[in-house]
């Protein structure tokens, strides 16, 4: 087997999507001195006896790469939470060159990741595949309650009233439950442009203003996740603007905006990062791999 | 144009707007100033932060109806929202151990109520004038307590405010610390921080009789930890300088146990206030309610002086076929029971006219009735006033929409009205259809398809007895009987996500075998105009099996149809 100590250390969540494994191939191509794989999984769901988890484990027993399957449930984030950080914190002395493959990690799990890795280093890899397409009928269903990311929650300004910055994504239920939970009094609306996966009709801006409207009030704004800084810059636009509210910062649009809003809460650590979870993802989510983008964050 | 009929949360309103918008229901504002523990219950949109906020002090003293009253000072109410970030935080729960969690839970809590005191008084006037004497001991006072340096510069609330500010951002920076997850040691209490500054207050002569009255609003936010805090206020036995007053939702109500794990009871601890009022016809306390919170919007808003009958004017067609039905419902009375029983030839027409004009449509192939008119709104909102006003929102922003000036919309034609219901009523059975799964947290996929079967048949036995019935065609609401059944609980557990989603609403009333109070249950009426029904019902609920229901939820099998059915006239009840 390989030694921990000279190579990378890989981040990957488990699912059925074809590409969790077609991804985990494309990692390594990028990362040929990936010493250990660290697979997170939901005991929830049924990714446990999915295919792709013996795919994955023969695939790294053969380049002599070692493997952790790290079972966890992704419902109960304090549990999830301690568990991360035993995990990251068992790994610290091999930690130098941390990768996270993000694309089938739920955006909470990767921000915990964020948080305890960061501890450590200050430099993160990160990955993330495209499919080649997406289901068109319904993604995710059963959503729970929205939820602050532990120890993300910002620093909350008891005259200040809320306000939400939404990078919106293909559910537009999911944007009118946010808006009925926290009751905004300004919502901002972040739009990803393109037409990329029939992004324009199925992400349009009329649907999100359709469900809220009359409820608060609203601006929106176009961002680009596939943009040299996923939508940095304009995410910290937006926080400016947004001076005189406590603001709840979160991502449904392309899994890449996650980073941009990561590294927007930490140049301003008042914002909270909330997270909109769902318990269940139609099996036909997304079929084949696309263009893949990797990328580093220092902290 | 502003919208008149915008329905965004009350908190986020400004002091004139509430003042402009908020019909006063004196029954509340009685219970509401006294010294009692109450839990103020309504559902989703039934106007609980609205009564809260307009009971505040601080919306008090900005109207000038109200700040002269002799009580002005006597009566302090201290509006807490709990739908905050602050409370949404859950770093505390990290503790590994309970009493931690509790502790902090109760600081942020105590910060919320201690920063809702001090910016209700610190800048108005009177209190100003009337701290000036007393500020300087207060503040020695203050600091001697808490050890910490007062500003000389600032005056006692302001100087508390500041310290609060900096005590909220010391803990949640503490808290979120990356490097650090010890437990913060300086965290305050009801009786370490809120009752001490209150006896403070108390000395300066305006505040000597005052009474503190905490509207904690949102109390369903809450999560265990803070609701038994909470609960353990209101076991406090001397509440003679405070007393808290909760608005919860019906569905998920806070539990009744305190930190120490002991329980507080209705009557003795607190009293049960329900918000919603009957709402039978356009005469009733909600009926009058809906007209005064139109037409006040219409004044405010939109400077339009208009009885909300002629802004929502009926359909002249379906007026007049209303009128016909009348006439053949009243020569069918006089036949029946002759012309000197004035009573029963005017409940033969209240019950039979519009059922007749439904069943006609129902049994045509008419085009969809032309709901529309102020009454018809008022009896689709299901008695909510958020239900008001949604319809309403969409009607004027059409309105606006087609108009191709800025020339004011003076009234709502009918046939924007019937676009607009009818479109509302299709979007409501879409998310049934489509399964609430897809926006209730505690619904699975199955449940979504139970309940989506369970209210199709509901309508289809609505509509049945709206063609069949003898007696009470037009009742649109239900309780359910034989409970003992096994599946009584599942059925029981549908019907709350149904209300969570408020597609359900529940009432109680008097039953009429034994005169003890039950529950009923009474779908929203914005349900029944895709499926050509009469949203206005009648006084009258129908007894349902809970095996029957079950079926129709699960197996998707019709509700049985009797005509013999066991009805109960309905009166709800104020207060539950």
């Amino acid at each position: 087997m390989r030694n921990l100590e000279e190579g990378n250390l890989l981040f990957i969540g488990l699912s059925w999507e074809e590409r969790c494994f077609l991804g985990l191939k494309e990692d390594y191509k990028r990362f040929n001195q990936t010493s250990k794989v660290i697979i997170l999984y939901n005991c929830k769901s049924e990714d446990d006896d999915n295919e792709n988890r013996g795919k994955i484990a023969e695939y790294c027993l053969k380049r002599e790469i070692q493997t952790e399957f790290v079972e966890l449930d992704y419902s109960d984030p304090i549990l999830t939470w301690k568990k991360i950080d035993s995990i990251v914190e068992a790994h610290k002395e091999f930690i130098k060159k941390p990768v996270i493959d993000i694309t089938t990690l739920p955006r909470e799990i990767t921000w915990m990741l964020f948080f305890f890795i960061r501890r450590h280093t200050a430099r993160i890899y990160y990955l993330y595949h495209s499919p080649e397409k997406y289901s068109s009928d319904w993604l995710s269903k059963e959503p729970g309650a929205p939820r602050l990311l532990l120890k993300h929650s910002g620093i909350s300004d008891l005259n200040k009233p809320t306000g939400i910055i939404l990078l919106t994504g293909f559910d537009e239920i999911r944007t009118r439950k946010l808006v009925e939970y926290y009751e905004p009094k300004f919502i901002s609306l972040g739009i990803q442009s393109g037409s990329n996966f029939n992004n324009k009709e199925r992400n349009s801006k009329d649907k999100h203003i359709q469900v809220i409207k009359g409820q608060t009030n609203f601006n929106t704004f176009s961002i680009d996740a596939f943009s040299r800084d996923h939508g940095l810059s304009t995410i910290n636009q937006q926080v400016k603007l947004m001076g005189d509210y406590n603001i709840i910062a979160c991502s449904q649009g392309p899994k890449l905006s996650l980073l941009s809003l990561y590294r927007s809460y930490l140049a301003n650590t008042n914002i909270a990062l909330c997270y909109l979870p769902s318990r269940q993802y139609n099996k036909e989510y997304s079929t084949g791999i696309g263009d893949t983008v990797k990328g580093e964050i220092e902290f | 144009m502003k919208n008149p009929f915008e329905y965004e949360a009350a908190n986020n309103l400004t002091t004139q707007e509430i003042l402009d918008y908020y019909i006063e229901d004196y029954n509340y504002t009685r219970f509401l100033e006294s010294k009692r523990n109450i839990f103020l219950l309504g559902d989703r949109g039934s106007g609980k932060t609205m009564t809260l906020l307009y009971n505040s002090f601080k919306i008090k003293y900005e109207d000038p109806k109200r700040n002269r009253s002799k009580d002005l000072f006597e009566k302090i109410g201290i509006h807490i929202p709990c739908n905050t970030p602050l409370f949404h935080k859950k770093e505390y729960l990290l503790f590994e151990d309970d009493f931690r969690v509790q502790i902090i839970a109760e600081h942020y809590f105590v910060l919320s109520i201690t920063n809702a005191i001090v910016a209700s008084l610190k800048d108005v006037r009177e209190v100003i004038e009337a701290f000036k004497d007393f500020d300087e001991e207060l503040k020695e006072d203050f600091s001697y307590i808490f050890n910490i340096p007062v500003s000389t510069k600032h005056s006692f609330l302001e100087s508390i405010s500041r310290w609060i500010d900096k005590e909220a951002f010391e803990t949640q920076k503490q808290i979120n610390d990356p490097k650090n997850n010890e437990f913060y040691q300086n965290a305050l209490s009801l009786s370490t921080l809120v009752l001490p500054l209150i006896k403070k207050i108390k000395k300066v002569p305006l505040f000597k009789d005052s009474h503190f009255i905490f509207l904690v609003d949102d109390a369903h936010d809450l999560n265990i930890h803070q609701v038994k805090v909470l609960n353990s206020w209101i076991a406090y036995r001397d509440h003679s300088d405070f007393s808290l007053k909760v608005a919860t939702a019906k569905v998920n109500k806070p539990i009744k146990i305190t930190s120490t794990g002991g329980s507080i009871l209705e009557g003795h601890d607190y009293t049960n206030i329900d918000l919603e009022k009957p709402f039978y016809n356009k005469d009733s306390e909600f009926g009058n309610l809906a007209k005064s919170i139109i037409k006040k919007r219409l004044e405010k808003i939109s400077n339009i002086d208009k009885e909300p009958s002629h802004f929502f004017p009926t359909n002249p067609e379906l007026a007049e076929s209303l009128e016909k039905y009348k006439e053949i419902a009243r020569k069918e009375g006089i036949a029946k029971y002759g012309e000197k029983e004035k009573k029963k030839v005017t409940d033969h027409v209240y019950k039979y006219a519009r059922a007749y004009y439904f069943r006609d449509r129902a049994n045509s192939r008419a085009n969809l009735v032309p709901y529309s008119g102020f009454d018809m709104l008022v009896d689709l909102s299901t008695g909510i006033i958020r239900n008001l006003l949604d319809p309403c929102y969409y009607m004027y922003d059409a309105e606006v929409s087609s108009k191709k000036d800025d020339t004011k919309i003076e009234m709502i034609p009918p046939k924007t009205q019937r676009d607009i219901i009818k479109a509302r009523s299709d979007a409501m059975w879409k998310r049934l259809e489509d399964g609430l799964e897809k926006e209730i947290e505690a619904c699975t996929e199955s449940q979504g398809k139970r309940i989506y079967q369970l209210f199709d048949n509901l309508v289809l036995h609505f509509r049945e007895r709206l063609i069949k019935h003898k007696s009470e065609p037009r009742a649109i609401m239900f309780t359910i009987s034989q409970v003992d059944n096994e599946h009584y609980s599942e059925l029981i557990g549908l019907l709350k996500i149904a209300q969570m989603s408020q597609l359900l609403y529940t009432r109680s009333g008097v039953a009429k075998d034994d005169g003890r109070k039950e529950i009923y249950y009474v779908p929203n009426r914005m349900l029944l105009p895709t499926r050509g029904l009469d949203p206005n019902g009648q006084h009258a609920r129908v007894s349902l099996k809970c095996n029957d229901l079950w079926n129709a939820a699960v197996g998707n099998i019709p509700i049985p149809f009797n005509d013999d059915a066991n009805e109960t006239n309905a009166q709800a009840e104020l207060f539950g």
